[in-house]
Parts: structure tokens; sequence; C-alpha cells
């Protein structure tokens, strides 16, 4: 049997005829379905693979989801290959037995591993596959009637129940009480023939439940794409340089597994000029980069690029170029460098871009020389503003420039916003094997365990006065220059994901705070039977017991034969099911309390309304809901009666 | 107030057994494993960094190192084997002696060479080109624009060109017996001379 047929579209879909068969089989009004009596539906063959079951069950998601997250974390300890290539060398080199078997089980590369795509496919999967019938059972309920129609006695056993007599006919009744819980938003069934009908309302909660997982999905699929088809790379562009568009020219470069390089649009970009603005305080304002786009607009392969657009990248307001977002992150200065051999020949002239964070307030770059023999590696200080100490603060900074000479000791850069004053260049000089084939380096560092040094200290100003280093190698910084590092990214899912969180959020808060709640109507002719008035004395239900109120004695019902003989079948069940120790003797009666002292016209006719309430959540909520309801329906009734009255 | 509703519910409720989970996830996993191991390409017969193409070498014009003028119209004609490398890259440092090698004996074969320095800068390459004795032209790069066309993820990355049509890319460090392999695919040798 599958899952659907114990759902609850098989017990809306049955008739009271079988709802009743089915009661009276169990015994004792429990209401259990003989699901045996029921055909078998065939399966399908799919549906007898293993763990098929477990693939439509909510709680395989949860703990798929469980595990998602727990691998999301694992970049949190383990450094990964895309964010930092230095840290799982330095991690192999460290721990290189450990390193095999977390190589073998990609923690670091989670992100493109086999189990953590196996993993996500599996999350949609599931998802999916418990959603579609959900999905379909809730359109199809709001087609059909609800729930069976209640059996009378099972009408106390409700948390909300009320019963009361009303001075109108049946149809009268049925018509009103429709109206009424119209008016509150109530869907309703059809009326059966024992004038009984069901109302439903807070169907939104599981519209929202859905939504809310749907969305959920789709966010989850948005996701995957923005990572599959996406792309992410970084890049660092010194003020004047030209850059194009493509997997070589990226810093950092992070294409999704379906992003490849033809992908690259190829457009140029020329970073004309870098502007930094500080505050007071030193923080900085803004950053701006203009730069200029130059594109093929012809879009022939073989055509010149001519100059598409210029523009301003700042903070928050990036460049949008043909689905490439560029970014402003940072920036930083570049210093151009040129180093000749003792003949004056050139060996370097290059613009190296400078970090921050270097000892005393320098900023620090790299200059390697792998041509040379031996190689020769350079690492820079710079001071954008030049302080000299005085000996004795120098003092405890002794140990940064170790081998330098006494002037250096005193060297420290001018805190606060980098601005060029009186910069000063310094390089530290090292001689041996760069280890470019055997430490793992960028360009931007310098390992120095195979290399002697620091040999000599240069100082360089930001003129044309170099240094000459004992070797012959002279060092010259002639100009210095902003770079600007940008962000560039394409997020082919970005809209997706937007919307979907934002579905979500209204499917979660319909989900949580709407509930789902049933009323049950029984509408039947009192009859008119004289032994029953001791048992039409009012009573009020648990919850409406601000409506109870002593009651004077009841009205005399007599409802002509043929008014009751109007109703069909019902009147017969009920008067073998009405007795007057029935604990439904109890009744609610407020309109037959005021007639009575009206004397109504002893013709009126009566009729028993019985109505019962669930609510499935915020049970607290309902019985407030329920009352209202009903008083609702009392001053309904009393106005009708007094129109009714007046005609 | 009770509710506890006995005797009535409006969902009938169905025991069933805790589904196992972890069966369907590894079923799951397999699957993935299984496309996974469908979706592998058939590697090269030159070596599993090498793949066939076909698409135009890209239109650049342009400057040598040693700043005479460069123009892809000129090496559209015969076999061509182009070279990405920075002298700043470690694996084009290793594959240079090998290059320079292999360019001086398929001289004889109609096969040319040329270098493109990417992101560089002239001294630098300048010095490499000498201290290896790189004995063909490179076409200096330093806005990356010629390997953009070119479509290089990362130097090296060697391109055999036949009439100015990239058929070949080698990615990554190679070596002459690569380079021999990857040319006598395009271009058989010529047959060996009678010797009478």
């Amino acid at each position: 049997m599958t899952p659907t047929r114990a759902g609850s579209t098989s017990s809306t879909k049955k008739d009271p005829e079988k709802d009743q068969q089915t009661t009276t089989e169990a015994g004792s009004g429990n209401n259990t379905h003989n699901f045996d009596a029921l055909p078998p539906v065939p399966m399908k063959a799919f549906a007898k693979l293993p763990g098929w079951k477990a693939l439509r069950s909510m709680r395989t998601a949860i703990w798929l989801l469980l595990a998602l997250a727990i691998a999301t974390f694992i970049p949190t300890w383990v450094p990964q290959r895309i964010t930092n290539q230095t840290k799982v060398q330095e991690f192999a080199e460290d721990h290189p037995s450990w390193f095999q078997a977390f190589d073998r089980l990609r923690l670091f590369d989670v992100f493109d591993s086999w189990w953590y795509i196996g993993i996500y496919g599996t999350l949609l999967f599931v998802l999916v596959n418990c959603l579609v019938p959900r999905t379909r059972n809730f359109f199809r309920q709001q087609k059909q009637a609800f729930a069976t129609p209640r059996e009378r006695k099972q009408f106390p056993s409700l948390p909300c129940h009320v019963e009361m007599q009303v001075p109108l006919s049946p149809e009268e009744t049925v018509s009103l009480l429709k109206k009424t819980l119209r008016s509150h938003r109530f869907r309703q069934g059809n009326l059966n023939t024992r004038g009984q009908w069901v109302a439903e309302k807070g169907h939104l909660r599981e519209g929202g439940s859905l939504v809310f997982h749907w969305s959920f999905f789709v966010l989850l699929l948005g996701m995957f794409f923005t990572r599959a088809f996406g792309f992410e790379g970084q890049v660092l562009l010194v003020e004047g340089e030209h850059w194009v568009d493509a997997p070589v020219n990226y810093d950092y470069y992070n294409p999704g597994r379906f992003f490849g390089p033809e992908d690259h649009r190829g457009f140029e970009i020329a970073h004309d000029s870098f502007e930094v603005r500080f505050f007071e305080n030193g923080g900085p304002a803004d950053f701006v980069s203009t730069v200029r786009v130059f594109d093929d607009t012809n879009n022939n392969a073989q055509g010149e690029k001519s100059q598409v657009l210029q523009k301003e990248i700042r903070v928050n307001n990036p460049l949008d170029y043909r689905g490439m977002k560029f970014y402003q992150i940072s920036w930083g200065w570049a210093i151009r460098v040129t180093i000749d051999d003792q003949n004056g020949k050139p060996l370097f002239d290059d613009w190296v871009p400078l970090f921050p964070g270097g000892a005393r307030n320098t900023w620090t770059g790299v200059v390697k020389l792998p041509s040379l023999s031996p190689q020769v590696g350079m690492e820079l200080f710079f001071f954008p503003d030049a302080l000299l100490l005085g000996e004795e603060e120098a003092a405890d900074l002794r140990g940064d420039f170790a081998g330098g000479e006494n002037l250096l000791i005193r060297l420290f850069a001018r805190p606060g916003p980098p601005t060029i004053g009186d910069a000063v260049l310094l390089a530290g000089e090292y001689a041996g094997d760069l280890g470019q084939n055997t430490l793992f380096q960028t360009v931007y560092d310098l390992r120095t365990e195979n290399m002697e040094g620091p040999l000599e200290y240069g100082l360089a100003r930001l003129s044309n006065t170099g240094y000459r280093f004992a070797d012959g190698l002279s060092l010259h910084a002639p100009e210095i220059r902003h770079y600007s590092v940008l962000r560039v990214k394409r997020d082919p899912g970005l809209w997706t994901v937007l919307i979907a969180a934002v579905l979500l959020m209204f499917g979660l808060t319909a989900s949580l705070y709407i509930s789902r709640r049933r009323l049950w109507v029984w509408v039947r002719p009192v009859e008119p039977d004289p032994s029953d008035t001791n048992t039409a004395t009012a009573a009020s239900g648990t919850d409406t017991k601000e409506t109870a109120a002593p009651r004077t004695p009841p009205p005399n019902h007599n409802s002509t034969p043929s008014q009751s003989g109007e109703k069909p079948t019902a009147t017969a069940t009920e008067s073998t099911t009405m007795s007057p120790a029935s604990p439904l003797s109890q009744r609610n009666d407020v309109l037959s309390q005021q007639h009575a002292t009206e004397a109504a016209a002893p013709r009126t006719p009566q009729t028993m309304v019985t109505l019962g309430g669930l609510a499935y959540q915020r049970k607290d909520a309902f019985e407030t809901e329920f009352t209202r309801l009903v008083k609702d329906l009392q001053a309904k009734l009393r106005s009708n009666q007094a129109h009714g009255n007046n005609t | 107030m009770n509710f506890v509703i006995s005797g009535f519910r409006p969902y009938p409720l169905k025991h069933r057994r805790i589904p196992s989970i972890f069966r369907s996830v590894i079923f799951f996993i397999a699957l993935t494993l299984f496309a996974t191991a469908c979706s592998t390409s058939e590697t090269h017969a030159c070596g599993a960094q090498v793949s066939a193409t076909n698409r135009p070498l890209p239109d650049f014009q342009g400057t040598l190192l040693d700043t005479s003028a460069f123009d892809t119209a000129e090496w559209r004609t015969g076999t061509l084997l182009v070279n990405v490398w920075g002298s700043w890259c470690a694996p084009c440092i290793r594959e240079a002696p090998h290059l320079a090698q292999t360019a001086n004996s398929m001289a004889e074969e109609n096969v040319r060479f040329l270098g493109v320095d990417i992101k560089d800068n002239r001294p630098a390459a300048q010095q490499f080109e000498e201290r290896y004795s790189i004995p063909y032209p490179s076409v200096f790069d330093d806005a990356g624009a010629f390997a953009a066309g070119l479509r290089v993820i990362a130097p090296p990355t060697t391109f055999l060109v036949q009439d100015g049509t990239v058929r070949t890319v080698i990615m990554g460090e190679t070596d002459s017996s690569t380079i021999a392999c990857v040319v006598r695919q395009i271009s058989p040798p010529p047959p060996a001379k009678d010797p009478l």
C-alpha cells in the first residue's frame, strides 16, 4: 500500500455511507479505516527499488540537510584549494599522511567533491519526491468535499461544540448558517441527506508550507545554478594597465563546473585612474576606480575593439557589463621597480604591487629574478612617508631589519592615512634558489628557505636616487601608482535565489501563523414530542460559557407534521438517536429563551443546530474564534427572527 | 479543556516502519558516481594533458619582445607551435630547455615556433630568453589579449596550429617527446630518403 493511500485523499473521497459502514465494522465508534477491504493499488516498478520509500520521506530530507550543513562547515576547519592554495600546501608539508587521506576524501575541495554533489542532488530529489504528492493532494482538496460529516454522538468529543434550538425552519437555518460561515470565510462542503456538512478554514497553512518547501527547493536549485554556471574571480589592476577578460588574466579564478574559458567575453578594461579619500580619523571614505571598457561591438571575431563605456566603480556601485559584475573591494600602492646589472643592462622593470601590514607600518612586496644565477629575490618594504625615530625609540624595533645599517633601524612609516610624503623603498636582497620548483609559492611570496640573506638592504627614494648592491645590481623606484582590486562575478541564479528567499519567508509565516480549523454542522428539525420539552432546557457548551445564562423554560415547539414530513430520511434517524438521557440534551438556546417570553406562535417551526469545531493548530485562538462565530450566529438569528416577525 | 479526540481522527494515521534512509542515500550516491564515471572523456594518444580542438588562430597585432611589430597574418601558413609562457612561471622555466632543443631540431621540418610572453616585463623576459637560448621570437602580451584569444587557462600552454587552425592543445609543462608526438599526428614525417 502506498503512502498516498494512507493519506488524506482516501478519507475525503469516501462517501458517508461507506464511512458509516467502516465505523460499524470497527465497532465502538472507532473510525479506523479498513484498508484491506479496498482493492490494492498496483505499485510502479521504481517504487520497488531499495530505499524508494526513504526517498519519499521528509525525514530523509532533514537528514540530508543536516549532512549538507556539516559538509558546508568543513571549510571552516580544513583549508580549501579554491580559496587558499597556500594553506593547503602548508598542510601537505606539515602532515603528509593526513593530507593523503583528506585529499582522497576531497576535503580540500568540498564543494566540488562527488559526495557533496551527491548529497545535494539527493536532497533535491527527495524534496521533489515529497513535494509533488503533497502539492497534488493540496490542489485536489481544493476541489473536493473535505471530511465526512460527524456522527452525532461524536460532537461532544470536539473541543468546541454548541447545540442550539432555533425557531426557524431547517431550510432557513441552513441558508442562514451557510451565509454566516461564508462571511467568516469558511469553505463549505455539500449538505448531505441528513442535514450535515463540513466547513473548513486555514488551507493557506498547507499552502504556505508548500510555498515554503518549494521555495527552499528553488533556492537550492538557484544556488546550484549559480555555483555550476557562475564564476568568481579577482583582478589587480595598476593605474594605466589594460586587462582582457580571460581565465589567464585573473589573479584568483574560481569558475563553476559548467563555466568554461569560452564563456568569457574577451572584452578589455583600461584602468585609467584610482582615487581614495579618507575621513579625518584615517578611515577610507571612498574608493573610485575609473575604467573604460573596450569591446568588439560589431561582434565579428576579427573586429577591432572600440570603447563602449566609461565608468567609475565604487564600493556598492559595481560595473555591470555583459553579465559580469566588477566590484571594488580593495586598493593599494604599486611601485615601479627597475633593476639593472653592473653593466647597466636592465634585468627587471615592472610594477610591483605592495600590500599593507609589513613591519613598522610598511607596505611589502616581492621581486624575483629567476633568470640570474644564482637566483635573486628581493623583499620590498615601502614607507609611504618615512619617519626617522630617535635611537631609544627604535631600540625595541631592532630585530626588524637584521643586518641592516644603523639608519634602517630608525626608519618608521608614518601612521594614519597612507599618503605619499617622504617615500622610501627598502629592499632586502636574498641570493640562492628561489625554490620555484620545490616550494609552493605565489608570485607575491618569497620563500627564503634555500636562499642566503638578507645579504644587504638597499634604500631607494621615490625619485631617481637608487641604490647599488655589492654584487653590482642597482635598484631604482622611479614611480608609484595606485592599484585597485576588483572582484569579478557572474551570478546567473541571483534573481532566482532572491525571489525564492522572499517567497520562503512568506510561506514560512503563513505556515506558522495560519491554523487549520474545521466545523461540523448538523441541522435537523425538532420532533413535536411533548416529552421532549424538558430536554430543551438550555445549557451551554464548555467554550461558550459567557453566553450561558439561567434559562427560562423553553417554549412549546410544535412543528407541523407536514413540515417535518418535508425533511427527508433525516427525521427517522434523529428520532431514534435522540433520547432525554443523551449528553446532547444540553442545549444553548438563547433565542428560544427570548421568544418564550414573547410567547411566539405555537406553530413556530423549531430546528436543532449542532455545531462542533476543531483546530489542528493554535487551539486557544480557535476557542475565541468559535465563541465569536457562535455569538455572530446568534445575532444573525435574532435579527432574522425580528425581521421575520415584522413581515 | 481536553483536545485529545478519542475515537475519531479526520485523517487515518498509519504506522509505517522507519525507512532505511542510509540505504537510499548510498543508492543515490552510487548513482552519482556512476554518472560521473560515464562522463570522463577519452585521453589523447600523446598524453592526458593533450586535447584535440579545431578553432581559428585569433587575430592579434602587437609587438615582439624585441619591440618589432607582430601580426598573426604572417603566421597563418604551415605548421606552427605556439608556447605561452612567462619568466615568472616555474613550469615554464622547467620546459624552456626542451622547447629550445625541439625548436632547433624541428627547424628542418618546417615547423615554426612562436612564444607568447604574458603578464611579464621586457627586461626579465629577455633575460629568460637569453638564459635558455630560445631560438624563436616571442610576442610580448602584457595585457593577456592574445592569450585570451587563444583561450589559455594558465601558462604554460602549448598549441599546435596547422594553416591558421588551432588543432591541439597541450596544457601545462611539456617536453620534446610530447611535442614530437603531437606534430607527428598532424603532419606525418617525410618519407625517409632512399639511401641509394
